[in-house]
């Protein structure tokens, strides 16, 4: 073989994506490149191919855990072997993800059919008093209502994950109510009066239900954290809306800093209430995005607070 | 008559829960958080023989509850009641010392047996 041709299969042998092993006669590494020593750590020649027989737990990959699997299949040959080696964690790792986001997907929607079942079949009591039956029909509705408002968010989240725009229904509302909406909606399950707003009189143009579900999703996450003072303040300039809330909290621990903008990661509150399908800052994410605009947050031991940078819209 | 401890915090289900119970021929108790469970617990102990415990309490998880019930009612079968049922939940929640597990939605059905089994009639 003429010296070029040598370099040239040397460069190609280093060059390739995936790692190559080259196993002797006797079945020991006569040679390999620097994309198998990547993927498998750190290699010697002579390393009998037992090293590198699969583990049992190669399977159980984490994102903490990317190391390559070892080969899992290798054909000896007269001459010898040459072992491929590709690492295929980042596939493993969005099949991971994909499962338990279907998980979760099915647990939120099973909680309120819980409720749409079970009275639907209570309602066919032909004894059942009127005003009970009322209550019950009543709460089938909420909750369908609750699927509903759920399908929506994931079907935004999934057509803004695809690149695909989330359809906005664009109308002039007065901030004021907007936020006074999104406070009442809280009532039932927080308390309230810590909520505390300064916002000027101006009306913008937005989804009045996605901007709502905005507005509460950043609310509730205070609220349930244990803030006791929290601020909804905004202030106009030129024909932008910056939007503040901000709570005295717990903050939020560096390490969960990055899982909350991820869909279905909710972390427990410190003072031990549970946390809901960790769906909320997501959807602010991907609607802000959609209404043109941006969100940023800051974090402290001594409080949170998150801003939105949102268009007026048409005067 | 034996009694039943619901501990859920979703109002619609809590009732839900009482309608099956009282059908099945339970006596009913009902708490929607934590600090309720313990008083529904001291005040009516003596007749109450099961609690079924929702995992996911707004105020506070029901894993947490669970010791401080047990404290309080040591021999008593605690089940816990949730909507995750993935195996990696379901394995989570074993290792917890429970009666039971009853994934939700539940049918009068799968609670009468559940009943039956643990406390009869």
């Amino acid at each position: 073989m003429s010296t070029t041709l040598t370099a040239h299969l040397a460069t190609i042998f280093e060059a390739v994506e995936e790692g190559i092993l080259v196993f002797g006669p006797d079945k020991t590494l006569l040679a390999f490149n620097g994309p198998a020593k990547r993927l498998l750590g750190p290699l010697t020649s002579g390393q009998p191919v037992t090293d590198f027989e699969p583990q049992p737990d190669a399977q159980a990959w984490t994102r903490e855990n990317r190391q390559a699997a070892p080969p899992t299949r290798h054909c000896f040959r007269r001459q010898g072997a040459l072992v491929f080696v590709r690492d295929d964690s980042a596939a493993l790792i969005a099949e991971i993800e994909h499962s338990r986001v279907l998980n979760m997907a099915a647990h939120e929607l099973r909680n309120p059919l819980a409720t749409i079942l079970g009275f639907s079949e209570v309602l066919t009591d032909p004894h059942l008093e009127r005003d009970k039956a009322d209550t019950y029909l009543g709460f089938i509705h909420q909750k369908a209502s609750r699927m509903n408002d759920l399908v929506d968010t994931l079907l935004d989240l999934s057509r803004s994950e695809l690149g695909k725009s989330i359809p906005l229904t664009l109308k002039k509302h007065p901030l004021a109510t907007l936020a006074a909406e999104a406070i009442k909606a809280l009532a039932d399950d927080y308390e309230t009066t810590a909520v505390q707003t300064e916002l000027p009189e101006l009306s913008l143009t937005t989804d009045k239900k996605k901007f709502r579900k905005v507005l509460i999703a950043l609310l509730e996450n205070s609220l349930k954290f244990g803030a006791d003072q929290i601020k909804l303040s905004a202030r106009a300039e030129a024909d932008q809306l910056t939007l503040t809330v901000s709570d005295n909290g717990p903050g939020i621990p560096a390490e969960h800093l990055d899982a909350v903008w991820q869909k279905f990661v909710g972390f427990d509150a410190p003072n031990g209430r549970a946390h809901g399908p960790g769906l909320g800052l997501t959807m602010v994410k991907s609607v802000v995005a959609a209404l043109k605009g941006s969100v940023g947050l800051a974090t402290s031991p001594a409080g949170t607070t998150v801003t939105l940078t949102l268009p007026l819209g048409e005067a | 008559m034996k009694g039943v401890l619901l501990v859920e915090d979703d109002l619609p289900l809590l009732i839900l829960g009482e309608k099956l119970l009282e059908s099945l021929g339970y006596r009913f108790y009902g708490a929607s958080n934590g600090r309720e469970a313990l008083r529904q617990l001291k005040a009516n102990g003596e007749h109450i023989h099961l609690i079924l415990l929702d995992v996911h309490l707004k105020d506070e998880s029901g894993i947490k509850l669970l010791p401080q019930l047990q404290a309080e009612a040591p021999f008593l079968p605690i089940v816990f009641n949730t909507g995750y049922t993935d195996p990696q939940s379901l394995a989570e929640l074993q290792r917890h010392e429970v009666a039971g597990i009853l994934p939700k939605p539940y049918g009068v059905e799968e609670l009468a047996a559940l009943l039956e089994r643990l406390v009869g009639k």
